[in-house]
């Protein structure tokens, strides 16, 4: 399958400070790539020098074959972009909005047509001002799509909503992608990653840490399960982890611990024979399969959440 | 073209850029308009009349009844010396050689033609530091002489002589005001209403949003430029309506001069905006800034009150500001009607500061 964007030693230096340091990864025609990691880890940086808005200090960025530094043009005219930040003009209404994004480009679709798609048809003559955070983010998306764009980069597109409005939020990227089109998103949200993307690029100070699917990630991790519970009185975690066999042993928050573990089977067992034996009640004990946020903790040695 | 058509919608749509263009600056305007109200200043003129025609005498008794003017008539000398001092703004003198016109002899069903009278020159003796004042007084003393002449020579009526003689006050302060505050306005919407408005744009994303898209970023610029302008065009009728018909200002100018003025000036005032949004920070940042920037020139920049009349070390600091000249040059145009090139150095001083602008907004703009 042909490469929609080919990425190599790509590098961003402000000052001595390097945003984004010598990455390289492929996207190809068809699928969603994310790019997964906390705030400041250069996504964003990386993200606008393939949408042609930022310079690369150094290395090879191609997008749909032209190459960033040159042919900025062609690619704006071709891809759709949907920033962090929803960016509206106050005072226009949505149709308004579409319609004059659609006069920058050469070819546009109609505003009625892409309100339809992202089912924002009734909030047509609404001021953009008056739109709530989800409808915002459609519009947004809507706006990417005004060029009927081969390719598309969503920057954090369900960031600040909530569960409801970032559900609705995926169903529409997923319908994007069922009409043919590539995305590229990125994203600090583990969910997000693991229900959207084909492949993920786990990137972390400005470096991307690992390349591959979800659950190519997961499987790749030396602990598949996790065991949490709560107890009644404090454990060492050393003793913890050494009398349940675990690989890592954490407190996730007052009295609830955390135990990743190859072996879940075993690690239950050897658990409760130590809290009968210390006299410990435990507590809300569950097991779960290792995702996404585990493989980033592993991969980072931090949580990606912001705390 | 569309993106033209969006923002002004957008712009008129923004109730808040309508309060400060528009309302505003006609709220100063009947609030100055009544503080002054009958109240006029008036101007201290001194009066030599040399002539001992029955004309001169008239003409004298005349000016003593326009209520702005203050005359005394304490000889040549004298008079002199206060001008000097800065004790009279002017000094009319009317010399010897103005006699009254020959008696018009009444034949029989024939019209005479009046004899031919050399036209007499009266001096006005201007204090150059009361320059602007003096202006005013000249005004005055020309529209007067003009009434004057003509109801000696037509109709020697002189009880409706003296009835145009009260009506002849004709530059009142509400005619200094008036462009002084259109130039303000101008300065207003064109510093606040840019500076604001492409930093929140700024500060939004949307300027980055429109570099994401194939458009040419010197389109948005036009785009802005013509936006505001047209705002500017809107205000400046406006005014110049509510001026005219509410306040009883005059406007003698030419449309053309007036509009050709208006739309260079608010050129320079837009670039002034630029460069605001170009070193501001963010919106917080930018409002003081802009604050900073119009309201000492909205008090120093000759708009309610002369130059004239603030204190001599303040004088130079006024001289300096664009505001001053595009005031000025307003005033010139609509109270006297002037052509461009008798402003062409308050023109020339607001190209200076567009430059100078221009290239500073051109080396410090930023999209994000």
């Amino acid at each position: 399958m042909a490469n929609i964007i080919e990425v190599k030693n790509l590098t961003k230096k402000y000052g001595n400070f390097k945003a984004v340091d010598n990455i390289s990864f492929e996207v190809k025609k068809g699928e969603i790539f994310g790019i997964l990691g906390p705030n400041g880890a250069g996504k964003t940086t990386t993200l606008e020098m393939l949408e042609s808005l930022r310079t690369p200090t150094s290395g090879i960025v191609k997008v749909l074959g032209f190459d960033v530094s040159t042919n900025a043009h062609e690619i704006k005219e071709r891809i759709g972009v949907q920033l962090q930040a929803t960016a509206f003009f106050d005072f226009l209404s949505c149709e308004e909005t579409l319609d004059l994004f659609g006069s920058f480009y050469d070819e546009a679709q109609k505003s009625s047509k892409l309100l339809e798609e992202v089912s924002l048809m009734p909030k047509a003559k609404t001021f953009v001002n008056d739109l709530s955070g989800g409808q915002k983010q459609r519009l947004s998306i809507a706006m990417a799509l005004v060029n009927s764009p081969e390719l598309i980069f969503l920057d954090e597109p369900t960031t600040g909503l909530d569960p409801q409005a970032r559900r609705n939020l995926w169903d529409l990227i997923d319908a994007i992608r069922k009409g043919g089109k590539t995305i590229i998103l990125t994203t600090h949200y583990m969910e997000e990653a693991e229900y959207l993307c084909d492949r993920v690029a786990i990137m972390d100070e400005a470096k991307i840490k690992d390349i591959d699917s979800p659950r190519g990630l997961i499987r790749k991790l030396k602990a598949e399960n996790k065991v949490e519970f709560s107890a009644d009185k404090k454990i060492d975690l050393k003793k913890l982890e050494k009398e349940t066999g675990a690989l890592t042993a954490d407190y996730v928050e007052g009295d609830v611990y955390s135990l990743r573990t190859k072996d879940s089977h075993k690690t239950i067992n050897q658990l409760l024979e130590y809290a009968k034996k210390n006299d410990i009640k435990l507590d809300n004990l569950h097991i779960s399969q290792a995702t996404l946020e585990d493989v980033f903790l592993s991969y980072t040695g931090k949580s990606l959440r912001e705390k | 073209m569309k993106y033209l058509l969006a923002n002004i919608k957008m712009t008129l749509r923004n109730k808040q850029v309508l309060f400060w263009s528009v309302f505003f600056p006609i709220f100063m305007m009947g609030l100055f308009g009544a503080m002054f109200q009958g109240g006029d200043r008036t101007y201290d003129i001194g009066m030599v009349n040399k002539s001992k025609s029955e004309t001169a005498a008239k003409m004298v008794e005349a000016l003593k009844k326009v209520e702005v003017l203050k005359i005394s008539e304490d000889g040549e000398e004298s008079e002199q010396a206060s001008l000097e001092k800065g004790e009279r703004i002017a000094v009319i003198e009317i010399p010897e050689t103005l006699v009254d016109p020959p008696k018009q002899v009444k034949a029989l069903g024939v019209p005479t033609t009046p004899a031919k009278i050399t036209p007499t020159a009266i001096d006005i003796l201007f204090n150059e530091n009361k320059a602007q004042d003096a202006e005013i007084v000249a005004t005055v003393v020309n529209q007067f002489i003009g009434k004057f002449n003509q109801q000696m020579t037509g109709q020697p009526e002189t009880l409706t002589l003296t009835k145009e003689a009260y009506k002849s006050k004709d530059l009142k302060y509400i005619d200094f005001l008036l462009p002084g505050l259109i130039a303000m306005s101008l300065m207003m919407g064109g510093v606040v209403g840019i500076a604001n408005g492409i930093t929140t744009l700024r500060e939004r994303g949307v300027l980055k949003r429109l570099l994401a898209t194939p458009i040419n970023p010197v389109n948005f610029f036009i785009v802005q430029v013509i936006t505001r302008l047209l705002v500017a065009i809107m205000q400046a009728i406006i005014m110049v309506a509510v001026g005219v018909l509410a306040f009883g200002a005059h406007f003698y100018g030419s449309i053309l001069t007036f509009a050709i003025v208006l739309t260079f000036g608010a050129t320079v005032f837009l670039i002034f905006g630029l460069v605001m949004s170009s070193l501001a920070k963010n919106v917080d940042t930018v409002e003081p800034m802009t604050r900073a920037v119009t309201m000492p020139m909205m008090f120093l920049g000759g708009v309610f009150f002369p130059i004239e009349a603030m204190p001599t070390w303040l004088q130079p600091v006024s001289r300096a500001l664009p505001l001053s000249y595009m005031s000025d040059a307003l005033r010139k145009v609509i109270s006297e009607g002037v052509s461009l090139y008798t402003i062409r150095i308050d023109l020339l001083v607001l190209l200076v500061w567009g430059i100078a602008g221009f290239l500073i907004a051109a080396r410090t703009f930023k999209w994000e």
